[in-house]
């Protein structure tokens, strides 16, 4: 059961990937759904479920180009695994540590994912992290702590509400 | 300290090191078990996914895109109905002197139904495969010019790799002065053309065409314009920079080009044809008049 929430969640955030991702993409500065859902359920749940999940995700999104097969995976993992240590070791619930942690995380992301892909050509490797990994963290942690707000107003005032009669 | 007590003790730095070694073993796996792999698991699992999406993504716009279409058809068609006509002509000459057979483009029609989650990479998912005859290289062309090639094809399917790759280089020449080079992506929708020399002439707002060296793509096709020009440290050679209209994110319809056709057996006009000028031209003639 808890196996198919999982399944549930990760197909709903390839399916927001699948349609938002265009529309929120600016250039090639756009939010990266999967690695929010690999942060999110690392600092939640840990580092061994992060890092699972974070080979999942990255290897679901690897199929789509399967030159580079295994490196998004790698990426996750790692970033997952990171994560999960860091989410047990702070004020999790805060959302300036939530944003902070997402930052930081899809930014790790991006500089090990170009490190393997720019094969270490370092003029390609520091434009590309300026010009589109740094601002993407950017967006994407900005989008995520918007995601965790909007969801936890959304369970403790809307669904608490459900129900209740005017008096 | 036996070992599986160690794993016990590290269970999460265990999974990890599993896990890294997994992702090695996959990056280091050879090409084609990749491809294959992971076309399996697309094709059982995300497809349906993007099926959908495209499909209620295009509805609301079809109806308008649809009337521009038909006015666009019509057009088209009169011209092509002209152009008929010069063509025997044409080809009559030629042959009078002795010109090499000149061909037409088979283009398939075909419609983007996916492409990569990844910010860095660039390949689209067309639904044209094998079962279309579509094959390995074969070029591909949107409106705006050639956009890149198929490289693996699928029964229903097939992956294009587009120009805005690294390892997709194409062979262009200067539609004014006809100087060739090489046109290599660099990043976003800025290209380089290399191996150009400093004698050559090439200016700020030429345009460069496909220049059908190499045998991938045909002759001829918009890929970029010069945006820059300027000599090389080497004192030799021209840094040669470009920048192309084509938006490769928002793709949605591209052709393959399946083959050349001998330009007397290219089906230019047939009898359906005249039935469709015809129903096209009723329906703008009721359109103008509402």
């Amino acid at each position: 059961m808890k196996g198919l929430g999982v399944g549930v969640v990760l197909v709903v955030f390839f399916l927001l990937q699948a349609v938002f991702s265009d529309a929120l993409t600016f250039g090639r500065i756009g939010p990266d759904f999967p690695l929010l859902i690999v942060a999110y359920f690392a600092i939640f749940r840990g580092s061994i479920a992060g890092s699972v999940f974070g080979f999942v995700v990255g290897l679901l999104q690897d199929l789509f180009n399967p030159s580079f097969l295994g490196l998004n995976a790698l990426t996750k993992t790692l970033v997952g695994f990171a994560l999960g240590r860091a989410g047990a070791q702070t004020e999790r619930d805060h959302p300036i540590f939530l944003l902070a942690l997402f930052g930081i995380s899809a930014l790790a992301h991006d500089v090990v994912y170009l490190l393997f892909y720019t094969q270490l050509r370092l003029g390609e490797f520091f434009v590309t992290l300026l010009t589109v990994a740094l601002p993407s963290a950017v967006y994407t942690a900005v989008v995520g702590i918007l995601v965790h707000v909007g969801v936890a107003f959304f369970l403790t005032e809307v669904v608490r509400n459900l129900g209740k009669t005017r008096s | 300290m036996s070992i599986f007590e160690i794993v016990r003790r590290h269970r999460d730095t265990t999974v990890l090191v599993v896990l890294v070694i997994l992702s090695v073993s996959l990056m280091v796996a050879p090409q084609p078990s990749k491809f294959s792999a992971a076309q399996t698991v697309l094709d059982a699992v995300l497809y349906p996914f993007y099926s959908v999406k495209n499909y209620f993504g295009g509805l609301g716009s079809v109806r308008n895109e649809n009337r521009e279409l038909r006015r666009m058809v019509a057009t088209l068609l009169h011209e092509r109905e002209r152009l008929v006509q010069f063509r025997e002509e044409r080809e009559r000459l030629r042959r009078l002197a002795e010109f090499k057979e000149e061909q037409f483009l088979h283009l398939v029609p075909s419609e983007v139904i996916g492409r990569n989650l990844d910010r860095y990479q660039t390949t689209i998912v067309i639904d044209k495969g094998s079962a279309d005859a579509i094959r390995e290289r074969m070029p591909v062309l949107s409106y705006e010019g050639y956009v890149g090639r198929v490289s693996k094809v699928f029964p229903n399917s097939s992956w294009v790799q587009l120009i805005c790759s690294r390892n997709n280089p194409v062979s262009c020449l200067d539609k004014r002065s006809r100087v060739v080079g090489v046109l290599e992506w660099i990043h976003f929708s800025n290209f380089e053309l290399k191996h150009v020399s400093v004698v050559d002439d090439v200016a700020v707002g030429d345009t460069l065409i496909t220049s059908g060296f190499g045998g991938v793509a045909p002759k001829g096709f918009p890929v970029a314009y010069v945006t820059k020009v300027k000599k090389q440290m080497d004192g030799v050679s021209l840094k040669v920079e470009a920048v192309t209209d084509i938006d490769f994110r928002s793709l949605e319809e591209v052709f393959v080009v399946r083959d050349l056709i001998p330009w007397d057996r290219s089906i230019v006009q047939d009898a359906r044809d005249s039935t469709l000028i015809q129903e096209l031209l009723g329906k703008e003639a009721a359109g103008g008049e509402r």
